[in-house]
């Protein structure tokens, strides 16, 4: 069995008008098979797997929630079981919860490069975490915060919260999770919550028995999909599957390049969940692999990754009336 | 919320642990707190529903929400009440001073017996015949609804009535302090004892109560039990109903029968006591109340059943408590054992299975007691079990989060794991469905259809059957075998044959998530969704219920139905039960004694073989049992309240007149439910305003701001929890009269009053216009007379004209024929100038002008003349003239033209002295003359002012004349001249006036020109003289056409 250097595996995927349902407000998704997010100290190098050293993460809640909230970090700190070492663990991860106008509405902070003004909004709560042992393996928790500190969003019927993960110093990668709950002691997901990102950075499982996937649900708008990776280098497939695709490959790339691919949408897939799968190698198993996954439609803007819709469109109410009872 | 119970309230009830337990809770009512030290004597509900509490400081009438007091200061005939009874038409209290108080619904009437040796009223009984009586301790009954209450008294002294109850209309049963009797009430107002039972033990008989069989009786002794009195054919047989559980510990106080048939007993020092009795009326079982003696205290003087099952308990001296059955409790809760977290649940007609976050716990399915449990890590994985299958009474199936499924043979409890993949998603089982042997498994990567007899696995995703999603939420298989599985997708997928169909939920890019599927007893199919709520599947649409509709929330977690035709939903904190068929939704939280942190677990629900509902939640297991539901279904009663008027209060009556105006009404009402009052909902319309009936809602007062004139009917409905609704609506009429000007009637006087008006008017001026008439008429008589006069005047004067005229007309005429005389006659021109014509048109009847004409010495002398004016004057001036030229061309000789004009001109001067300053004429003449040599056809001319046409060879030549009048003026000292020309043969020649040039005429009304003369002359010269005349006549009337003619017109022409 070979082992791999890390790397940044950054795969781009273009969709036009995409959006993926989450049915819980963990980050990985339990179906997603995605053990964790990673983010790498500032002092690493790109070559390890991580090309700006951050990663950003929103939170919506739902209008009707006027309860207190709080987002909950696993394992925050870089050192222990599960976090990834070059050489001795140095590394500090800052987390930042920001809340506000222009959290979200700020183009910088939709971007994929944490550049310009994507720390907009109003800080709410920040805290640097290093190598920590109270939290190794153990939960921290924001909060509480109050949703209406939170940006309005009308599209998303709801309040959007940032949470930012920044390497500062080191260049030990640090794997973590997040919760949006509404418990601080445990895991309570907030009813009708919703997290989404448009760069979504993740640790691939160290099993090559594993798959693990991603839904985006493809409504009738979506014209075609844009999968680009970087620095894959080898390390099993990409496919995607759907009612009309079984397991079409996505080219991938080598060291450090770029491959892009796009795939057209068929009317069959228009308004259904498509699976994107990441298949491990089976012929050597490559550990600590990394992945990214930018969402961009054809103008280059960045589209949210996942969205869950909320609400629905009831087909129709009935009119309730009294009617006395007939003895 | 009125009624608050929790979780700590519920109690379960047991007696030496035999028989099954009855689960009741003490309702927490906060306004009862005013009575927490009352003491209670009575209790009793009248027709409206409203509950009256009866205590020795007042009287209490409570409606579910609020308690109103009532004391002697609203006539009540006392503040002690002792007794109570509810009759159709109102309800009747008994007080300790002997007086009674009877209220009709709206008021209080005092019954004040007229006797000296009053007693405390102790019970009051309604007759066979619907009489009212009531009883006192010292042993009178009266009929206090009689005019005048007469008592009626027992033949013997010294027995009291402490409880009675008839049994016909005149007999009845009497509890004294030594015993029971039968007794009749005779004529002479006296009571006779037909028999003093001995069966019945010698003390104080504290309560006689009916049955609703008539016949029967329940009579109880302070402490020797309770019996039951059977009165049939004239007999009466007294046998013990506690035989076999022996007479109750404790001092009975009361007995009440509540609608089950359960007898309940109030006691002193032991408390609450229900009895079950069996069908021969013996009691089976004794549920005591003793053991929480923090919710119910040991001394209870009254006990009493109202209409929606609530056992009210009247304690001495502390108070009211109410105890409902309890439909639902908790199971499991605070056993860390067993754990606590149910997330899934199986049931059979034997057991029932609950998976917990420890374990698998195993319980009987008849009294709940735990038979088994198999902890997570033993038998079973270390994986949380989620999800359970009961195939028969020999194969469980169990799903983990993570260690797949595994099979439990209930006849070893041997545990085996059944492998379905090797995935780590494909183990963590979400839920199991089966039918027969085959088992259907749902997962985080798809479902698996597993035979479980060999084994045969097919898996559906996304690629492999085309499920919408690979998380699989929830499978059901319905009743015709069509296995639906539910995924976070807008569509829900249906198994039927092997091929998967998916049925779309909603359109669009929007996403349901579907978390559960339940089928209805009518077969309908249900979705429960996360965030929008309920679906139903209806042929050609999806109906959707959420929050609006009264769903307890949106997120909506399991779902299953019942047998009774609801359809619940378990939601985070509460439960929702919705009516299959007309979607009214009951909210389940407080009323199940359930807070906010309840959690319901995803499809931790089931309906066990007979009717029970089961919720698995983070607390434990939640069992609602239907049979414990009150069986009638009573909807509330409702009733108006109040009707503010203005912000006054008006008396409540059928129908409410206002004068005209504009009003602001406020009605107030409510639905009287003592079952769960913070859950009636109301309904209203105010007929004559309201278009339709309002919103339901809670509220319980409306307001309209301006109602004007009108009819109006207000009419309220109320429901249930249950959705169960008054049969007929509370309702009240107004009327606001309109005002004065706007009533049909005014409007009819009005409209008498303007005809009649109009009429009048028409009279007068009728009359007017006849009056006016009459004058105008001797006006117009008297115009017509003085007319007629003027009118023979001016006959008269016209007749006097006219002769006149004709004397005038004469005289001219006469002085034309003179004058004709003086001129030469046609003969001679015709001789002197054979080729000739002569147009000689005279403006009036003598003219001005003359032509003249003679011959000398073979010259023919001849002259067109023009005298100044027309008709006499010019006639005169002719005459003047013609005399002058005979005596200056006959007489003197004169040819010579220029010399003629010049004796001419000095003729007139002279005749007419026209040189004296006093000369009245400046008349004149104005003429050519003409002189041709017959031989030589020489032609000599003068003129004064008139010219002479001479055309020869086609040639006009116009001989001017001199600019010299005949007569007197400036140029008169000047000469006339001669011109002469040689004429030819042919050559025409013209002399005329200048009449026909002058005459006005024409298109434009203008003169005819001397141009246009010239022209007509030249025009018609080679005409024949005659043909000349003719035509110059036509022409000249042509021009005419209607206008006068404008002076004298004379033309010669001649020919040589």
């Amino acid at each position: 069995m070979s082992y791999k250097v890390p790397y940044r595996i950054i795969i781009i995927c273009t969709f036009f008008c995409l959006q993926q349902k989450i049915y819980s407000q963990a980050v990985p998704a339990v179906d997603e098979n995605i053990p964790f997010l990673v983010t790498f100290g500032g002092e690493s190098l790109t070559s390890w797997g991580d090309d700006d050293f951050c990663q950003v993460f929103f939170f919506l809640i739902p209008l009707d929630h006027t309860k207190p909230f709080y987002i909950r970090v696993y394992d925050p700190d870089t050192d222990g079981a599960y976090d990834e070492n070059k050489g001795e663990f140095n590394t500090s991860v800052n987390f930042s919860v920001y809340g506000g106008s222009g959290c979200w509405s700020n183009d910088d902070a939709k971007a994929t490069d944490p550049v310009g003004n994507f720390k907009s909004g109003i800080l709410m709560a920040t805290k640097t975490f290093d190598n920590s042992p109270e939290y190794d393996k153990n939960w921290f928790t924001f909060g509480p915060f109050n949703p209406l500190e939170g940006e309005f969003v009308e599209k998303f019927g709801g309040r959007v919260f940032k949470i930012i993960a920044q390497g500062l110093k080191g260049d030990d990668g640090n794997l973590y999770r997040y919760f949006l709950s509404t418990s601080p002691t445990e895991n309570k997901e907030v009813e009708g919550g919703n997290v989404f990102t448009y760069e979504y950075t993740f640790r691939l499982a160290n099993d090559q028995k594993h798959i693990s996937q991603i839904y985006p649900f493809v409504d009738d708008k979506t014209i075609s999909i844009q999968v680009s990776n970087f620095d894959w280098d080898n390390d099993g497939a990409i496919r995607i599957i759907s009612v009309a695709k079984n397991g079409v490959l996505c080219d991938v790339s080598g060291e450090d390049k770029w491959v892009r691919r796009e795939f057209p949408i068929l009317e069959e897939e228009k308004n259904t969940t498509i699976e994107l799968q990441f298949v491990k190698n089976q012929a050597s198993l490559v550990k600590n692999n990394n992945v990214a996954i930018v969402v961009r439609n054809q103008y280059g803007e960045t589209l949210p990754f996942y969205v869950i819709p909320i609400g629905g469109i009831p087909v129709y109410t009935p009119k309730i009336r009294m009617e006395g009872i007939k003895r | 919320m009125l009624y608050k119970i929790s979780v700590a309230a519920f109690i379960i009830f047991s007696f030496a642990g035999k028989g099954k337990s009855h689960e009741y809770s003490v309702n927490d009512i906060p306004v009862m707190q005013k009575l927490s030290g009352s003491y209670i004597y009575t209790f009793a509900q009248d027709s409206g529903g409203y509950f009256w509490i009866g205590t020795s400081d007042g009287l209490f009438r409570f409606d579910g929400q609020g308690l109103q007091q009532y004391t002697v200061a609203d006539s009540l005939a006392d503040n002690f009440i002792t007794c109570s009874r509810a009759v159709k038409n109102g309800i009747w209290f008994g007080h300790i001073n002997g007086g009674l108080t009877f209220f009709d619904g709206k008021k209080f009437k005092k019954v004040i017996p007229a006797t000296n040796n009053k007693g405390s009223i102790t019970s009051i009984a309604v007759s066979g015949d619907g009489t009212v009586w009531a009883g006192d301790y010292n042993g009178a009954l009266f009929k206090p609804g009689a005019k005048n209450p007469e008592s009626f008294r027992f033949s013997q002294p010294g027995i009291s009535i402490n409880s009675f109850s008839f049994v016909s209309d005149s007999i009845f049963l009497c509890g004294s302090l030594d015993g029971l009797r039968l007794c009749k009430i005779s004529s002479h107002n006296t009571i006779e004892v037909l028999e003093h039972f001995e069966s019945v033990p010698r003390e104080r008989i504290q309560s006689v109560i009916g049955h609703k069989n008539p016949h029967i009786h329940y009579v109880a002794t302070a402490n020797s039990g309770i019996f039951m009195v059977q009165t049939e054919k004239k007999q009466a047989k007294v046998s013990r109903i506690d035989s076999k559980s022996g007479p109750l510990p404790g001092d009975i106080q009361c007995i009440a029968e509540d609608r089950r048939g359960n007898l309940w007993a109030a006691t002193f020092g032991k408390g609450l006591f229900k009895l079950i009795l069996s069908e021969s009326g013996q009691v089976d079982e004794v549920v005591s109340f003793e053991h929480n003696k923090e919710q119910l205290p040991e001394n209870i003087k009254f006990v009493f059943c109202d209409r929606d099952e609530n056992i009210w308990a009247g304690a001495y001296g502390q108070g009211v408590f109410c105890l409902a059955a309890q439909t639902f409790s908790v199971r499991l809760a605070h056993n860390s054992a067993y754990g606590q977290n149910v997330k899934c649940i199986a049931a059979d007609s034997l057991y029932l299975w609950a998976g917990t976050e420890k374990g698998l716990l195993k319980m009987s399915a008849k009294d709940h007691a735990v038979l088994g449990f198999f902890a997570s890590g033993q038998k079973l994985p270390e994986a949380e079990i989620s999800a359970l299958w009961l195939k028969n009474k020999y194969e469980l199936w169990v799903g983990t989060n993570g260690s797949g499924i595994y099979k439990i043979n209930l006849i070893d409890n041997s545990v085996q794991n059944f492998s379905i993949h090797d995935g780590m998603l494909e183990n963590m089982v979400t839920c199991l469905a089966g039918s027969d042997s085959i088992l259907w498994v749902g997962t985080k990567k798809g479902a698996c259809r597993v035979n479980t007899r060999n084994k045969q696995k097919k898996w559906y995703t996304i690629h492999e059957g085309g499920l919408p999603h690979n998380s699989v939420r929830h499978i059901y298989i319905d009743s015709g075998k069509k296995v639906w599985i539910a995924t976070p997708s807008n569509s829900i997928a249906v198994v039927a044959a092997g091929r998967v169909k998916k049925t779309t939920i909603s359109s669009g890019a929007s996403i349901v998530t579907i978390e559960s599927v339940a089928e209805d007893i009518s077969g309908n199919i249900w979705l429960a969704s996360g965030g929008q709520g309920l679906f139903l599947l209806q042929n050609d649409s999806v109906l959707n219920l959420s929050a609006k509709e009264g769903l307890y929330s949106d997120y909506c977690y399991s779902l299953a139905s019942d047998k009774q035709g609801y359809i619940w939903v378990g939601h985070r904190g509460g439960l929702s039960r919705v009516n299959s068929t007309g979607f009214s939704i009951k909210a389940v939280s407080k009323y199940a004694g359930l807070d906010d942190e309840a959690e319901f677990n995803p499809n931790a629900i089931l309906c066990d073989n007979s009717g029970k509902m089961w919720f698995g939640f983070n607390k434990g297991l939640l069992a609602y049992d239907p049979a414990l539901e009150n069986v009638l279904f009573l909807p509330p009663l409702v009733h108006l309240t109040s009707v503010n008027v203005n912000n006054q209060e008006f008396e409540l009556q059928e129908k409410i007149k206002l004068y005209p105006g504009r009003y602001k009404i406020r009605f107030g009402f409510i639905g009287i439910s003592l079952k769960d009052p913070g859950s009636v909902r109301y309904q209203y319309r105010l007929k004559g305003y309201d278009i339709d009936w309002s919103d339901i809602s809670a509220t319980n007062s409306v307001t309209y701001p301006a109602l004007t004139e009108g009819k109006y009917v207000f009419e309220v409905n109320a429901s249930s929890s249950d959705g169960i609704v008054t049969p007929k609506p509370a309702r009240v009429e107004i009327i606001v009269k309109a005002p004065v000007w706007k009533s049909p009637w005014l409007y009819i006087i009005a409209f008498a009053v303007l005809a009649l008006a109009i009429l009048f008017y028409n009279k007068k001026l009728q009359q007017k216009h006849i009056l006016e008439k009459h004058i105008l008429e001797e006006k117009v008589q008297e115009r017509t007379l003085e007319i007629q006069r003027q009118k023979d005047e001016i006959e008269m004067q016209r007749d006097l004209i006219k002769k006149k005229n004709t004397d005038i007309t004469d005289s001219l005429k006469y002085a034309r024929k003179i004058q004709s005389s003086i001129i030469p006659p046609d003969e001679l021109l015709e001789k002197l100038l054979p080729d000739h014509f002569l147009v000689n048109k005279p403006k009036d009847i003598v003219s001005g002008d003359f032509c003249w004409y003679t011959q000398l010495n073979e010259k023919t002398i001849v002259t067109v003349a023009d005298c100044t004016g027309h008709g006499v004057p010019g006639a005169m001036m002719s005459i003047l003239g013609l005399n002058a030229l005979n005596e200056i061309v006959i007489n003197y000789g004169i040819t010579e033209p220029s010399r003629v004009l010049e004796f001419l001109r000095l003729k007139v001067i002279t005749s007419l002295s026209q040189h004296s300053k006093d000369s009245p004429s400046f008349d004149g003449i104005n003429l050519g003359l003409c002189v041709i040599d017959q031989q030589t056809l020489m032609v000599q001319f003068s003129g004064a002012i008139n010219n002479m046409v001479h055309i020869q060879d086609g040639k006009l030549n116009v001989i001017k004349a001199d600019r010299i009048p005949i007569g007197v003026s400036d140029l008169e000292h000047k000469s006339f001249s001669d011109i002469g020309f040689q004429g030819k043969k042919g050559d025409v020649l013209y002399l005329f006036t200048d009449g026909f040039q002058d005459q006005f005429g024409g298109k434009n009304d203008k003169k005819f020109s001397s141009k246009r003369f010239l022209n007509t002359l030249f025009g018609l010269h080679k005409e024949p003289l005659l043909k000349q005349k003719a035509e110059l006549e036509k022409i000249l009337s042509e021009w005419m056409g209607g206008n006068e003619q404008t002076d004298d017109i004379t033309i010669l022409g001649f020919r040589l």
